[in-house]
Formats: C-alpha cells, structure tokens, sequence
C-alpha cells in the first residue's frame, strides 16, 4: 500500500483510490521493494504504474471525480517513469536501465534535463519557475552513479544550478522552504529568490 | 671430451604470485588491480571493463517474486555448473520453466526446487530469506558447501572473490538496482562477481535478479554503507504473529526467527546485514565463513 494523503495505491489490488471512493483499477505490478510514486494535485494523481516489475513503466493521470485513468508516459524495457507537475503540466523523470542507462526531465514532452547514468528516482517539483529535483549532475561514467544534490532547473533554457548537495528523498516545497527527507536525514532549504 | 647433452628435465616451482597479483580460476595471474587503460568512449567500453575485472561471473537469472537470494543462490549454482557440469544447478520454482533464457541459463541437474526446498525447511513463506544462514543452508540441500561470514567487511568480500569464489550478499536497494541506505526497507541480495580499482577508488561488480543492467559496477563505500543499513523490515509487519501484511491466508515460516523493531517491524541486521555467503562445490574449500549444519 502506498499512501499520498488521501489517495492510496495498492499494488496487491492493483487499484487506486482517493478517501473512502470505490477503488479505480491500474495495472501496476511493481516489486513491492520499490512501488510505484504518486504526486497528487486536487482531484488528479500522477501515479506510476507497470506492466512488469521494473519494466514497461507507465505514467497514469487519474481523475478521482471522473473515475479515469489515462496513460500519459511510457515506455517499455527495464527502468521507470514517475510524474509531477509544473505549473499544472505533467512532468516526467524518465530512467531507461539496461544496457545503457539514459534519464531525462521530460515537459510536454521536451527534455529538459538529460544524463547518462541514473538518477534517484523522486517526483521533480515546480517552485516558481524553475524545476527542483535531486539529481547527480556528474554520474561516474563506470558505476552511472554520484553525488547528488537539490538541483534547480530552467526549463526553458535548460541551465542547472546545484542549491546543495543532500540525500536522495520525496521533495516537498512550503512557501520559501524546500524539504527533502531521505532515509536518514531530512534537509530543509530556505530558497531565497534573485 | 666435450659434455653431452642427452635429455632433461623441466622442474616447475610454482612462485607465489606478487602482492599486486591474484589467481584467476583458470589458473592465470592478474593483476589485482584492473585499472582501465582507456576509458569507456575512448577505446575499452564499460562492458569490456568489467569483464576483465570479474573474478567470479555468474550467468542471469531475473526474479519472479519476492525470491532475490533464491535466485543469487541459482545463479551461483550456475556459475559452478559452468566451470563443471558434474556441479549441480536447480531451479528456483515451476514457473522459471517457461523462461530459458531469462530465469535459468542451464537445464537443471535436479527436480527439487529451491524455493520448495527453502519452504520445507520452514525458512520461509513467499520466497523472502531475510537469514543469510538459512540461505546457506538451503544451498548445503543442493550438495554444496555453504558457509556465512558473520560480520563481514569489505577485505573479507575482497578475499572470497580473490579466490574465484562468487559473494551472495544482501543490501538496501534503491529503484535502479543499486545500493542505498533506506534502513533495510528495500532489502535485496545479490552476488557479488569481482572488483576492480579506478580513478573513482574501488569498484564492486554486481548482477542480482532485477536484471535490469546487465552488470551493475557499485562504488565499495557505497556498498559498504548499505548493507550495513539493513536494520529493519516491516515484511512481517510485527514478528511472531503468524500474519504477513498483504499476503492474507500465508503464515510466516516456522523457522523465522526475528526480533521484534516494534511498529510492525522486525529486526534484520544481525541475521541479513554485512553477511557474505559463501556457495562452493564439495572439494573446493571456503575462505572463511562457519557452516551452519
């Protein structure tokens, strides 16, 4: 079961569901190790779904009031896809695993973001109007991974600017205040706008 | 009157091999260090580096179910069938029958399966094994030799993969296959093929049963911190109640003994955390680790 306020995701039912709704029917066969994320804003979610564990990820907009749920993103082959929102548009962070392991930041389609390696997976977020996401902005090119820090990114000019370096967690922004909780730390940012 | 030479014989003194040098299991030296003369994109690729270093490679086998350390211990049976077929290999369950290829590499050598074998002995319930001992054990039921090494360091995994010897290990995992630390939340096992050093300091390389990379190459430190992150699961929800949350009607298994974490979690680091298994063929001896009998 996973759980974003109101709206639950059960992976053994493979439902979701908002408050005490009827449950809407997603296909998600996730490994219950690492199930899927879910962004939620008002009566839509962004929930990641599959149709394999750790393959074939889809991305599905679920309308609560309508009792939808429309695939978004995908793509198959090993890796995932999780969604958030900026400024009321989809937002994707796309890692394709196997051999060559590729992930990108993906508004209405563009990538606006893009490494070789992999990256944490965590729902990118809007403040303002820049994207925030933990990111490694320099993956080792052997082990496809590094340091990871609270990175800002411009979606129209694509620029990046690391804010500080923290451990990869759910990113939550109140007001000024960027909080991000990894397993054994929680780091809150005080933004300040130039 | 001149010395004639009618024969001879050739004497061999094996010499130890230098400090900077280990045994490959075919007998050869090699630098213990493999240090990649180019790198990828300039001429060796991140493949090509990888496979030099391995000192143990174990074929692929991908998952099906909660069966990770199932499946290590299948791909390490397979990495021994390999070098000799009189080694035995098994497959984990029925369902890997419908996947040559992708769930087994090698027609089985047995009828017996390992998770039916790990169930029998009441080590567990969906294919979870969050005792490393139990793994072993499961392994010695195939005819092997299996030992765990309690409290293991990084020189201890070094030495099992100097002599040839694949590493079953557990760590915390995160969505691409690689170590975290999420405080045993995402408990995973995989088997550790070799190592090698480069710019970046040590590099392990890994396969588990994701199979989402072909070869996962993992920063030491980084491994070394997340298996020593196994702290707790809440697969068991509380321990000792006979329920596991989401799997109505499954009890736990009989022999699953784990502390209670309180708040429906259970504690796993001394039964799961910074062991190393140790899977060898009868007549080939373990470099450490105790046998569970």
């Amino acid at each position: 079961m996973v759980c974003c306020g109101p709206v639950r995701m059960d992976l053994a039912a493979q439902t979701i569901a908002r408050g005490d709704d009827a449950p809407i029917a997603i296909e998600a066969r996730q490994d219950p190790v690492t199930p899927g994320f879910v962004a939620v804003e008002g009566a839509r979610a962004l929930v990641t779904a599959s149709r394999a564990p750790h393959a074939d990820p889809r991305v599905l907009e679920i309308d609560f009031d309508a009792r939808t749920a429309k695939r978004v993103a995908s793509f198959d082959g090993p890796g995932w896809i999780v969604g958030g929102w900026f400024e009321g548009r989809p937002l994707f962070a796309e890692q394709r695993l196997g051999a060559t392991p590729r992930f990108a930041l993906r508004l209405d389609g563009r990538a606006i973001f893009e490494r070789d390696g992999t990256q944490p997976a965590g729902v990118p977020v809007g403040y303002g109007a820049v994207v925030l996401a933990v990111l490694a902005l320099e993956p080792d090119a052997i082990t496809g991974t590094g340091p990871t820090a609270l990175v800002a990114i411009d979606p129209a000019s694509r620029a990046t600017r690391a804010l500080v370096e923290l451990a990869p967690g759910p990113i939550d922004v109140r007001g000024d205040e960027v909080t991000v909780e990894g397993a054994r730390e929680r780091v809150v940012v005080e933004l300040a706008r130039g | 009157m001149p010395v004639q030479i009618v024969g001879g014989r050739r004497v061999v003194t094996p010499l130890p091999p230098p400090a900077d040098v280990t045994v490959a299991p075919d007998g050869m030296a090699r630098n213990r260090t493999v240090a990649p003369s180019v790198l990828p994109g300039a001429g060796l690729s991140r493949a090509a580096i990888l496979e030099r270093a391995k000192t143990a490679p174990v074929p692929q086998r991908v998952q099906i179910g909660p069966t990770c350390g199932l499946y290590a211990l299948g791909m390490v049976m397979d990495a021994w069938h390999a070098r000799d077929p009189k080694h035995p290999t098994a497959l984990v369950q029925d369902l890997d029958l419908d996947g040559r290829g992708k769930q087994y590499t090698f027609d089985p050598t047995t009828d017996a399966r390992i998770l039916d074998v790990a169930k029998a002995e009441g080590f567990t319930a969906l294919g979870e094994m969050f005792t490393a001992r139990q793994l072993a054990k499961t392994a010695e039921r195939f005819g092997y030799v299996a030992t765990t090494h309690e409290d293991a360091t990084l020189e201890d995994l070094y030495r099992v993969l100097d002599a040839g010897h694949p590493a079953i290990v557990a760590f915390d995992v995160d969505y691409n296959g690689n170590p975290t630390d999420n405080g045993g939340d995402r408990a995973h096992y995989a088997v550790i093929q070799g190592y090698f050093d480069d710019a970046s300091g040590r590099v392990l390389i890994a396969r588990h049963g994701w199979g989402v990379q072909e070869d996962h190459a993992w920063p030491a430190e980084r491994f070394d911190r997340s298996w020593k992150a196994l702290q707790t699961t809440k697969f068991y929800g509380a321990p000792g109640d006979d329920i596991i949350p989401g799997h109505p009607g499954v009890d736990e298994p009989d022999l699953m003994d784990l502390p209670d974490a309180g708040g429906g979690r259970a504690k796993i680091y001394d039964s799961l955390g910074t062991k190393i298994v140790e899977v060898v063929p009868v007549g080939e001896a373990p470099v450490g680790g105790t046998r569970a009998r």
